[in-house]
């Protein structure tokens, strides 16, 4: 790609926005509401859009779906510096980047959300808000994370291959690197893909954010980064690592062959799983260890310029009921942030990938037990910094000391 | 005076001259375009690289900050070195061997010449993308192809993607394939327009092909050579996609695989740093010119030498 093209880029996007907005803002057609809705594939079943059609058959809903990459993020960045923008607008897991630019949204909390509060799970329904009363979005799904093991390595290390005596087994971190342990000498086979993916196990069990409240002071969680950096360098000089990418090929064959041993992935991961062509039973699901997680999961949004706030604030509360979170699930595996769906029904759900494992209750756990973190819109930046530390200190034998001085260095600088 | 007023705009619109007008009219598509997605991110990016913006809320300015936070950025230097490398080990022997193609494509006895350079240019106007991921897979750390070559020989595997002086030769080996079958056109057509009789002076004075290749193809080409250079180098130091589609996650300046515009693209696009990221893009600019320049004082040396 050309540098004028990276630079027009944002331009572009912005143009992009207004074209695709211009469509769909129209304040009537013929008498009918007109509302147009934007989100990135994966985010919004058929299903849940079919239902909602159905129920608002005075409205003219446009269903635009665009792809789900960094672009996203940047095009509906775009739209809202804009005069017009779409009415409704995913946001993904990202969602503390939008929270300073609360003026941006419409406050839901105006349109009567606190009476659906309690359907939803407590941490994902705070996450919605800017302050105490000012709700910028509603969630669709949740990513709580489970811990997925290769049934034969554990059987050659000699490790129990049932989901609860693994899930028992590795209930700390200690017996999680145990695990590690034996599986390198008794197998000869790495745990871990490779150390960024572990360290990213273990930034996501952070119960404190990388700044202090107020912003000012970069924490570091307190020591929990430091915790979850020894906790992963420890592993990579033990040589528990395969030391592969997610995300890259390669990581699609050590799968399917086995070739390293757990991950902590969300309930998403499943998919990626069969994508890969794993066989059935050659991967089991446990609960994780340590602290409960979470990695993933949407919002939508109504946009300030909307001309229509109550109609479209209608929309996205029908949008993210339990019905079409039902629905969400049933086509997209999209993790249900409503808590009622946790029934009988869906704890017993198998899947011919693992057999007859009733697996839905380690996410559920995962999804109670999680408390919410205000994140800085920083922190993921912090994260990156160090990850690519960890990456060095893998890739090119990098002493581990001296990059997490560079990293904790440039994370100072971040401004 | 009121009703004097559109008589004379009428009077005025009376002297249209379709002929003076219809030229711009010609030329507005391409500079209404160009105003839209040339000129203003140009202005644009000027204005956003001395302020601090994340494409959401007000932009600060910010003056000289971002420029003298770029000068002391190793993470700047280093990307500036590695893009370099890349270039290096990319270009010039990309250009040698466009030479060689073009030279070999005009012997008399190479048979189906169109086919040949129609074949060899067909990766130029391929994807980079795709080819970037079929690189990726060629090179893959563990069932790459490259790395079964290797085992054949009973050599070992070498970690392509993730070692800092490897990294570097894959995305440059990516640009060599996509960049000999260009050149080697570009070179074939000048040596083309070389006279033949200079060939024929050469074969009677019992010159071989590499000495006349030598001797007379790559002086007479000089010019032709150093404008491939140069834009060679253009290109060069822009490469992007080739090093973000190989090495997406976890690509860092002294891991070998971040380039300047990777650099300024994961500044910019991803951390949502737009004022930084255009401080970046002003300092490629420099270097841009300074490379330029070079070449172009190189030209004009060589020029008045002759």
């Amino acid at each position: 790609m050309k540098l004028t093209k990276i630079i027009g880029l944002a331009s572009m996007a912005a143009v992009s926005a207004l074209a695709i907005a211009g469509c769909g803002n129209k304040s009537s057609d013929g008498g009918k509401v007109s509302l147009s809705i934007n989100y990135y594939n994966g985010a919004i079943s058929k299903q849940a859009i079919k239902n909602t059609k159905a129920k608002f058959p005075k409205y003219k809903l446009t269903f635009k779906q665009v792809p789900a990459n960094e672009d996203y993020d940047t095009k509906l960045k775009a739209s809202l510096s804009s005069t017009s923008a779409p009415d409704i607008a995913a946001i993904n897991s990202n969602i503390v980047d939008y929270l300073p630019y609360k003026e941006k949204f419409v406050n839901l909390a105006d349109y009567g959300t606190d009476k659906v509060a309690d359907q939803y799970v407590a941490w994902k329904w705070d996450s919605t808000f800017a302050t105490k009363d000012y709700q910028i979005a509603m969630p669709i799904d949740i990513g709580p994370t489970a811990f997925m093991y290769n049934v034969a390595n554990f059987k050659k290390a000699g490790l129990p291959t049932d989901p609860d005596e693994v899930s028992a087994g590795i209930k700390s971190l200690d017996g999680y690197m145990s695990y590690a342990k034996q599986l390198k000498e008794k197998a000869n086979k790495p745990m871990w893909l490779g150390a960024v993916a572990l360290l990213q196990e273990m930034e996501q069990k952070m119960t404190k954010d990388m700044y202090s409240a107020n912003g000012k002071k970069l924490t570091l969680g307190d020591g929990q980064l430091k915790d979850a950096w020894d906790f992963t360098v420890k592993g990579l000089k033990a040589g528990y690592m395969f030391g592969v990418k997610a995300n890259s090929s390669d990581n699609v064959n050590a799968q399917q062959k086995g070739m390293y041993s757990g991950m902590i992935q969300a309930s998403w991961g499943i998919a990626d799983l069969k994508e890969n062509g794993t066989k059935n039973n050659s991967w089991l699901i446990a609960r994780a260890p340590g602290e409960p997680a979470n990695s993933g999961g949407s919002y939508l949004a109504v946009i300030k310029t909307t001309k229509h706030a109550k109609q479209a604030a209608e929309v996205v509360k029908y949008l993210t009921n339990k019905k079409n979170q039902e629905a969400n699930y049933k086509e997209l595996a999209l993790f249900p942030s409503v808590k009622a769906l946790y029934n009988d029904d869906f704890k017993n759900v198998t899947d011919p990938l693992f057999g007859d494992e009733k697996y839905n209750k380690y996410f559920i756990e995962s999804a109670n037990e999680l408390e919410y973190t205000k994140a800085d819109p920083r922190s993921t930046a912090v994260r990156q910094i160090f990850e690519n530390q960890m990456q060095l200190v893998q890739d090119s034998n990098k002493n581990p000391d001296k990059a997490w001085k560079e990293a904790v260095a440039k994370a100072e600088a971040i401004q | 005076m009121e009703l004097q007023q559109p008589a004379a705009t009428n009077k005025e619109k009376r002297h249209f001259d379709l002929d003076k007008v219809a030229p711009y009219i010609a030329v507005a598509p391409f500079y209404i375009l160009f105003l839209i997605f040339g000129l203003f991110p140009v202005v644009f990016s000027a204005y956003l690289a001395v302020s601090k913006w994340d494409g959401l809320g007000q932009i600060q300015y910010l003056g000289m900050d971002n420029f003298s936070r770029l000068i002391t950025d190793m993470d700047f230097w280093l990307s500036l070195k590695n893009t370099l490398i890349i270039w290096a080990i990319g270009t010039i022997p990309m250009l040698f061997m466009a030479l060689v193609l073009a030279f070999c494509l005009n012997l008399k006895f190479i048979k189906h010449k169109e086919f040949l350079k129609s074949v060899l240019f067909l990766p130029n106007i391929t994807s980079v993308v795709a080819i970037s991921i079929l690189f990726g897979l060629i090179f893959s750390n563990f069932n790459g192809l490259a790395n079964g070559l290797l085992g054949v020989f009973g050599l070992k595997p070498i970690k392509w993607l993730t070692e800092p002086g490897w990294v570097r030769v894959v995305i440059a080996s990516v640009n060599i394939w996509q960049y000999t079958g260009y050149n080697m056109i570009i070179y074939l057509t000048g040596i083309i327009r070389i006279p033949g009789d200079l060939y024929e002076a050469a074969r009677m004075d019992g010159a071989s092909n590499p000495q006349i290749f030598w001797n007379v193809t790559i002086p007479q080409l000089k010019p032709i050579i150093l404008f491939t250079v140069m834009m060679s180098t253009i290109g060069g130091l822009q490469i992007f996609s080739e090093a973000q589609v190989l090495v997406p996650t976890g690509a860092t300046p002294q891991g070998g695989a971040m380039t300047i515009v990777y650099y300024l693209y994961q500044t910019a696009f991803t951390q949502h740093q737009f004022g930084y990221g255009s401080a970046i893009a002003w300092g490629l600019v420099v270097v841009i010119m300074f490379f330029s320049l070079l070449n172009w004082f190189i030209t004009t040396k060589r020029v008045k030498g002759a």
